[in-house]
């Protein structure tokens, strides 16, 4: 027999068992019924607190860099990832409009940079502040060594889809939410523009790769740029 | 024979969401959380010859997780300023009342070996004796973390302290 103090240690420890000892307790001791709906409470308050919303496209993301960075691409994989890229990205029915519209086997970097940003859209909706460890955190991942204050960043994260160490940061502009990505190893020999129907960017290099900016149209994006360069230094 | 890109994608796809929640929760970091997942099931593919069962799929993510957590923590100590993160664990959209604040600031403040079994069985679905297994402790041992895992938070709702819980367990 399962006495009074047995059934509360089990109850707590596992409110969820299905210990016959357990359950013809509480069927017949009123007072352990009772304390047992107590905790039956309690565990779906627990639930409650511990509810955490998933990000929209976290598996695709999960897939696409699996199928970007899962192997050391083999021949005839490599032809096959942008094929693959594409069709996950068409499944969540991202960038529809831009992989489409250029059947290029290799997208131009100012393409890659507004697939990346449909990609990643759910950055322009957050809302907070990022701390300056938190921002020198992330940036030494990409090679970037913070030295100044680059103004207000609104968003700092590790680029998931980036094998070189990409970094996400989110600025205010004057216009909304000015995404820059950094993309370190990904050289370009100078300037890219870069233009959308919603929105306009430019993709820069830098001493360790590129950095590309992107706001909504008529963002002015070198102040941003300006900022970054003089609150940053860049390891090779 | 199911192919190997098949069988991922159907692990991602069940089981990304457990996955990222307890995450969350582990590092009390959204993003960081999103890296954790990631890194976690780009091992579980390379290695995904190794995985016979895939009912014993979710634990074996949970392990490479944890290992994977373990060492970026090694490298990277946060301060826990678990008041400022708190607050975007959950979204802006999610009603909250007093209780579930009250309830994640006290899980928050949980001990690691507290709220590590507590989170394997509320998020995980799990039962003591396979956590134990998850954590390589006994199953004694998982129950007695989870009693009083649970003993603290009931008394952060009751109002009262540990104490009183434990007279009511005396009776
Ligand atoms: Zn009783
Ligand atoms: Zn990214």
């Amino acid at each position: 027999m399962m006495n009074c103090l047995e059934f509360r240690r089990l109850c707590l420890a596992e409110p969820a068992t299905q210990d016959k000892a357990f359950i013809r307790h509480k069927r017949e001791c009123v007072r352990c019924a009772a304390f047992a709906r107590d905790v039956n409470q309690l565990e779906s308050k627990l639930v409650a607190a511990l509810h955490v919303e998933v990000p929209d496209n976290l598996a695709s993301r999960i897939v696409l860099r699996q199928s970007l960075h899962g192997d050391v691409a083999s021949e005839g994989q490599r032809r096959g990832v942008y094929t693959l890229v594409a069709g996950v990205l068409l499944t969540v029915a991202l960038i529809a409009g831009i992989l489409l519209a250029t059947r290029a086997p290799s997208p131009s970097p100012d393409q890659r940079v507004l697939a990346h940003i449909e990609m990643e859209r759910d950055l322009l909706s957050t809302e907070w502040d990022v701390g300056q460890p938190e921002l020198a955190r992330v940036l030494d991942k990409a090679g970037v060594e913070l030295k100044g204050n680059p103004g207000r960043v609104r968003h700092a994260s590790l680029c998931p889809l980036s094998k070189n160490g990409g970094v996400h940061l989110v600025f205010d502009g004057s216009r909304g939410p000015v995404i820059v990505l950094l993309m370190p190893k990904e050289f370009i020999s100078k300037p890219v523009a870069v233009h959308s129907e919603k929105l306009e960017g430019v993709i820069l290099p830098t001493r360790n790769g590129s950095m590309a900016l992107v706001g909504q149209h008529g963002e002015h994006l070198q102040q941003i740029a300006q900022k970054i360069r003089q609150a940053v230094s860049w390891r090779l | 024979m199911v192919g190997k890109q098949t069988r991922f994608e159907a692990l991602v796809y069940a089981l990304s969401n457990d996955l990222y929640r307890y995450a969350v929760w582990l590092c009390r970091d959204r993003h960081r959380a999103e890296e954790l997942v990631q890194e976690t099931f780009l091992r579980a593919w390379r290695s995904l010859d190794s995985l016979r069962d895939e009912r014993a799929a979710k634990g074996w993510l949970i392990t490479i997780l944890r290992r994977e957590h373990a060492r970026a923590y090694e490298r990277y100590r946060p301060e826990l300023d678990s008041e400022l993160n708190l607050d975007h664990l959950a979204t802006s959209t999610s009603h909250s009342d007093a209780d579930t604040l009250a309830l994640r600031r006290a899980i928050a403040e949980l001990a690691p070996q507290y709220s590590e079994p507590l989170l394997l069985q509320v998020l995980g679905g799990y039962r003591c004796d396979e956590i134990a297994e998850l954590l390589d402790l006994s199953p004694g041992a998982v129950m007695t973390r989870l009693f009083r895992a649970r003993q603290k938070l009931r008394a952060v709702l009751t109002g009262g302290d540990e104490e009183s819980g434990d007279i009511e367990l005396r009776l």
